[in-house]
């Protein structure tokens, strides 16, 4: 198993068509275009990031296309850590979704998710939102903001390594946070520590027992079935 | 921004619950181009699950629906039963005073703050509402026996990493005089730890449990008892009294009534799901169980499936050779080699039977668990009921209170059906009132019945199904064995449901030619130097 400190959920939505698989694979793989079809079968891209000397893991989800009917699943967005939402700074009218896009995100991501906005293809000549316009409807909704082209590459490491950056931070401060009111024996109930591979800390992911080895603590201390 | 839906295809889905789900991801999973379509604006179907607002806005829309009426047309296509009323008899009671009531208490509050006397402690509608979003209600809340097919169907298909899980932590009956909970012991461990039945009860459930787990590999000790029910073969061995109620009402899940067969069945999959995740058989979906359709979904589409939620489809349009072609979808003609859709909107299903169920949100836990199922036993031949208690920490409500679920087979209706189970355990809430009759106040209450339906067998051409909606029983398993059938006559040569590669194990295309170009070039170079 790959060494890393943390590993986070990072999930992309916005309309059909704003080049969210791109950024992805720009980011994950370095390549541009990324060839319709490739899609097929695959959940979520991995890359591990270098944020001072920490090697984080990211794991980073796209939309499976549902997006094109406004039919995403709700699972989709739980237990994400942060939240990319991309419009095309030359298409206006993904950009004027954007409202409908939050409210879906008020009601299923969790409230502490990191949210970023991404105003994608600034590579093209086209535009038709100024970044002044993105920066406020992004400064309005309290979410971070950045322009990117999957294309020219430019900002997509950095809006990746900035997301890493920022969770980082987070889970430092809830850390302090919960290490100073958490009581003795209690569990605790933040969204974002996710320590070591894989192992979901908060509760049960169902893994085969011969690929977990050890992964539920818990089971091998209990008493053996009846029979 | 016109998005083609992709016609033909081979199958097409019409409604998002469990049983179309898995399908339609089974199908997409070996290749098979799936459309599915749902005329609601969420996923799930009878199986959904909803925050407060969406329960409120789906309850209002229903009543809407109540009026309207179809248009029959005269030709052999059929109709698609849009206006099904699957959902009936939804009475929602409020035990609390909403918000204009509550301006007058802030003002009282901050008065009595001032007056430095201690607050009353409040409760108000809009207060709950405010937190609409942390609850998830069930229209079918399930669990899965951790060795049950749903489990094994999650982790062969790698399907569970949509989901997270909590172990149901406590199971009871209830006590038929007293009518106070009774735990069940599950583990062996346990059952050697009760206090509640004695040395040789515990000898004798122990002795039940081995042999009907062991009758799976010697069947022929058991013959004389197969002809009859499970009542009687308890009664034949002299089991009585406590061990009897575990063993009816939470082991087998079952009646005096049940089939020996049945219940043996349930007491096989009961003992073999212990100890895998916990010390219950039992794990709860967190967030609620509609998210299990939606994570089929989601795996559908990943491979390739097309979704389109609020999308009406009106005929399923019939060939000259009596089978099906495809349907009329909003004004569209999508043409299917396959078609499945779920029963309550199968124009030739009847309602067959119903399930009883109500959500109550509570003040107080009946248990100290995390999740926990009770069987208030069967009376007067009724069926029992089940009742989950969730807390918090089961992501169905915030902290503070509880959603517990009744379910029952429907006799009359709803109400009535669970009134009984109710008024044993709850009160309702009133503010004014001391606490001492030290119940769980019932804060908000939703009653309503599920139909369920007959899809009488060689109605619809060979090349469309029908699937179940959900039923009264507490696991997913025969829903799963029902999807993998329909799977497999579609497709019987194909694999339902095989392991989707690790993400991390994927070399896509495009970065793999990537690699062999630059090697190539690499190469050439090398040689040029050579050269």
């Amino acid at each position: 198993m790959e060494d890393y400190k943390y590993l986070f959920k990072v999930v992309l939505i916005g309309n059909a068509g704003v080049g969210k698989t791109c950024l992805v694979r720009r980011f994950t793989q370095g390549i541009f275009p990324p060839g319709q079809g490739a899609t097929i079968g695959v959940d979520f891209m991995i890359k591990t990031v270098d944020i001072d000397g920490l090697k984080i893991k990211l794991q980073i989800w796209d939309t499976a296309g549902q997006e094109r009917f406004r039919s995403i699943t709700q699972s989709y967005y739980r237990s994400a850590h942060a939240l990319i939402l991309v419009y095309d700074v030359s298409a206006q009218p993904t950009f004027d979704c954007l409202p409908v896009w939050l409210r879906e995100v008020e009601e299923y991501a969790s409230p502490k998710v990191l949210r970023v906005l991404v105003g994608n293809k600034v590579d093209r000549d086209d535009r038709e939102i100024p970044p002044a316009v993105g920066e406020a409807f992004s400064r309005m909704n309290n979410m971070y903001f950045i322009e990117t082209s999957a294309k020219d590459c430019s900002n997509v490491d950095k809006l990746f390594q900035e997301i890493a950056r920022e969770l980082i931070q987070t889970m430092r401060n809830q850390r302090q946070e919960t290490s100073q009111a958490r009581q003795p024996g209690t569990i605790a109930r933040t969204p974002i520590p996710m320590t070591g591979p894989l192992v979901n800390m908060r509760q049960l992911t169902l893994m085969a027992p011969p690929k977990s080895p050890g992964q539920n603590p818990t089971a091998a201390s209990l008493d053996p079935p009846v029979l | 921004m016109a998005y083609d839906i992709p016609s033909p295809c081979d199958l097409l889905v019409i409604g998002t619950g469990l049983t179309e789900s898995i399908v339609a991801s089974a199908a997409s999973r070996i290749g098979k181009q799936v459309v599915h379509v749902d005329h609601r604006n969420f996923y799930g179907s009878n199986w959904a699950t909803f925050s407060f607002n969406n329960l409120q806005n789906i309850l209002g829309s229903k009543s809407l629906n109540k009026d309207s009426t179809k248009t029959v047309e005269e030709t052999q296509n059929l109709n698609i039963n849009l206006n099904s009323n699957t959902i009936c008899n939804i009475v929602e009671k409020w035990y609390l005073p909403d918000e204009d009531v509550q301006g007058n208490i802030d003002n009282q509050k901050n008065l009595e703050e001032t007056i430095n006397k201690v607050p009353k402690e409040t409760l108000t509608k809009s207060e709950i509402l405010r937190d609409s979003r942390k609850f998830n209600f069930d229209l079918s809340p399930k669990l899965l026996y951790s060795r049950g097919e749903m489990v094994d169907v999650l982790i062969t298909s790698g399907i569970c990493r949509y989901a997270e899980f909590k172990n149901v932590s406590g199971i009871y009956t209830v006590d038929n005089v007293k009518r106070t909970l009774l735990s069940v012991p599950c583990s062996r461990a346990d059952i050697f730890n009760s206090k509640d039945i004695t040395m040789i009860e515990k000898r004798l459930l122990m002795k039940m449990l081995s042999m009907c787990v062991e009758c799976e590999t010697k069947p022929e000790e058991l013959k004389e008892d197969e002809m009859g029910n499970f009542g009687n073969f308890l009664n034949a061995h002299k089991i009585q009294g406590k061990v009897k109620k575990y063993l009816i009402d939470a082991v087998a899940m079952a009646t005096d009534s049940t089939n020996f067969h049945d219940a043996v069945k349930n007491i096989q999959k009961f003992v073999r799901s212990i100890g895998r995740y916990g010390n219950t058989p039992f794990l709860w979906t967190l967030y609620g169980s509609g998210e299990l359709p939606q994570c089929f979904c989601r795996c559908s589409a990943v491979f390739g499936g097309v979704y389109c939620l609020n999308h009406s489809t009106q005929t399923i349009v019939i060939g000259s050779d009596g089978q099906a072609t495809g349907i009329v979808s909003d004004n569209q003609n999508l043409k299917a080699k396959f078609i499945l859709i779920e029963d309550c909107l199968n124009p030739v299903a009847t309602i067959k039977s119903g399930i009883s169920r109500a959500i109550l949100v509570t003040n107080k836990a009946l248990t100290s668990d995390q999740a926990a199922l009770i069987t208030f036993p069967s009376v007067n031949s009724k069926d029992p009921v089940r009742i989950l208690e969730l807390s918090a920490s089961t992501m169905v409500c915030p902290q503070g209170f509880y959603v517990v679920h009744l379910i029952t087979h429907q006799v009359t209706t709803a109400v009535e059906d669970l009134k009984e189970a109710i008024d044993t355990f709850f009160t309702v809430f009133e503010s004014n009132k001391n606490e001492a009759l030290n119940k769980p106040q019932i804060i908000w209450s939703l009653h309503f019945n599920i139909n369920e339906y007959n899809s009488p067998a060689g109605m619809l051409p060979s090349n469309v199904y029908s699937s179940p909606g959900p039923n009264s029983s507490i696991d997913f398993d025969d829903h799963v064995i029902q999807a993998r059938n329909i799977f497999k006559s579609m497709f019987p040569d194909e694999d339902f449901l095989p392991r989707v590669p690790d993400p991390e194990d994927i070399i896509l295309e495009g970065s793999l030619e990537d690699v062999l170009e630059e090697s190539k070039e690499n190469h050439k170079e090398a040689q040029n130097i050579h050269e």
